[in-house]
């Protein structure tokens, strides 16, 4: 079993080879397809490192095999496909939750295939599925320094962008309707209204900013308002004389404003809005917090409900399973 | 000796391969590979191989000794059954043979193509089969910024159609194409870029004596 980047990638391309080989409408193009994301998939992962792919175990079987060092006399097992994605989602930035969503429907209609006696891909037609598809694999593909073309070939990659220029669009036409239809709705409220509104918007802002969220001015009616968003990358950790701070990069993905009601999901809609600049999440903790200690004041309460609530007959047997 | 890496590399760049003329002891021949890299150390301990011509009974199954025995050896990479082959190869005689090695860079077999091979070249996929596993490979490698290219029939079956249809078309320029030669005329070392140039050798059925010495460096 090889695990490396490179053969993972070759074979991916080789099942979309096979999958464009099929009627686009027909039930085995959603198959090769699906196994052939899985395979990009893994791939992205492996250009982190192949051991990642290795199923965890006691006595590191798996991990030697991915380092190639295994004994042939032990079968090797990869990590599952729900297990691949969460590593998606936490190593490749533009690999958010709605990609994270799309990949994981077309893998469970890959699943349905193959475990049961139902035709899985009749039942969810290519045209519910392919734009994300083709997102995924954009996204999957550059993070491994490859491109849709050099995956997919000249033609299919030419296919895939109108796809994705088509879904862009919609995305940036839907968006921009919903910001004027709401700045309209904002903009005939009385002055009075108004400002009332961008006051609250402000406090709930501000309040907001100290749980995580993001400030920005809302696109339709100019308001203060905050988006949330997914961390990626790794966390920056300060510890000073009395506070630990954590940084964290977050890439925005969802966008709420209270004074005009806008709300927009999806880093493409909030891309379309101009308001997807990723940002650093700023989290200050007390070093009791951030290491989960004890404090000297909490100690004696803690100890106390400890005794109140505990009954000491769950622990009858601890001895005997603590035992080595 | 000494010899400018960057006259060396310089050379290795624009055509893929370069010769130096001059007596050679072991010490010189690692000196001169160290320059270009890692020498890589074979399972047996081994950094210089010495390679003779042989009638392959003895030889590993699937090793050009073993197919072609003392016929031509065709073109080909070294080490094309890693992902990633050796960087480069050196190889050496003080002694004169008349059985040479032959070279083509993958640059002028890129010459000769039409837009539809190259498009079966980017979309070739082969099955590389070794003792130890089996596994799919394109043409082309990436290493960083780099791309390299590889080839080999004997342990590369070409599994899609661009690769059947590439492997017809390099067959057919196999025919046609002049190669460079490296005559072993004595006291010769030869550098070659293992990722952008294809090498083999002639006939050795009348140079059964042929003695090279060969270091790979990654």
């Amino acid at each position: 079993m090889s695990w490396e980047r490179e053969p993972l990638f070759t074979k991916a391309k080789l099942y979309f080879e096979k999958a464009y080989d099929e009627d686009k409408e027909g039930p085995h193009f959603g198959l090769w397809c699906a196994m052939g994301l899985e395979l990009l998939a893994r791939s992205a992962i492996a250009k982190v490192s192949p051991t990642l792919l290795a199923e965890p175990d006691r006595e590191h079987q798996n991990l030697l095999h991915a380092l190639n060092l295994g004994s042939v006399k032990i079968r090797k097992k990869s990590i599952a496909m729900a297990q691949v994605l969460n590593l998606c989602q936490i190593l490749i930035t533009d690999f958010t939750e709605s990609e994270f969503k799309m990949a994981l429907a077309i893998v469970n209609q890959r699943n349905e295939e193959l475990h049961t006696g139902s035709v899985a891909f009749s039942e969810y037609p290519t045209q519910k599925w392919i734009a994300g598809f083709y997102r995924c694999c954009k996204i999957l593909c550059e993070f491994q320094e490859e491109s849709l073309n050099s995956l997919l070939g000249d033609e299919l990659q030419r296919e895939a962008d109108v796809v994705l220029n088509r879904t862009e669009a919609e995305v940036i036409n839907r968006t921009k309707s919903s910001i004027a239809a709401h700045g309209k709705v904002f903009e005939d409220k009385s002055e009075e209204i108004k400002e009332h509104l961008r006051e609250d918007a402000e406090k709930n802002s501000e309040r907001l900013a100290s749980r995580g969220h993001h400030r920005v001015n809302c696109p339709a009616c100019k308001c203060r308002a905050t988006v949330l968003g997914e961390p990626y990358g790794k966390e920056n950790v300060v510890s000073e004389d009395d506070k630990v701070v954590v940084r964290q990069s977050i890439l925005p993905t969802m966008f709420n404003c209270t004074a005009c009601e806008l709300s927009l999901n999806g880093y493409s809609s909030l891309l379309a809005a101009e308001i997807a600049n990723h940002y650093t999440r700023r989290i200050i903790y007390t070093p009791e917090e951030y290491y989960n200690m004890i404090s000297y004041e909490e100690h004696d309460a803690i100890v106390r409900e400890y005794q109140e609530n505990d009954d000491y007959e769950d622990y009858a047997h601890y001895e005997e399973w603590n035992n080595e | 000796m000494i010899i400018s890496k960057s006259e060396v590399i310089e050379d290795l760049k624009d055509k893929g391969w370069t010769e130096l003329k001059g007596v050679f002891n072991d010490f010189d021949l690692l000196n001169i590979a160290s320059k270009l890299g890692q020498v890589f150390k074979r399972n047996n301990g081994n950094v210089i191989e010495i390679l003779r011509p042989s009638n392959g009974e003895n030889s590993i199954k699937g090793t050009f000794s073993n197919i072609y025995k003392y016929s031509e050896f065709p073109l080909h990479t070294d080490m094309a059954f890693y992902i990633k082959p050796i960087r480069y190869m050196l190889l050496a005689s003080n002694e004169r043979s008349n059985c040479n090695t032959f070279l083509l860079p993958f640059s002028d077999v890129f010459k000769l193509m039409k837009a539809s091979d190259k498009k079966n070249f980017d979309r070739a996929i082969y099955i590389v089969k070794t003792r130890a596993k089996h596994f799919f490979s394109p043409l082309n490698f990436k290493y960083g910024n780099e791309i390299g290219f590889k080839y080999d029939s004997t342990c590369m079956t070409p599994f899609n159609d661009s690769a059947k249809k590439f492997d017809a078309f390099f067959c057919e320029i196999q025919q046609e194409t002049i190669f460079s030669d490296v005559r072993w005329t004595g006291n010769k070392l030869v550098l070659i870029d293992n990722w952008s140039v294809l090498h083999g050798r002639n006939s050795a059925n009348n140079e059964l004596n042929r003695e090279v010495k060969r270091i790979y460096i990654i």
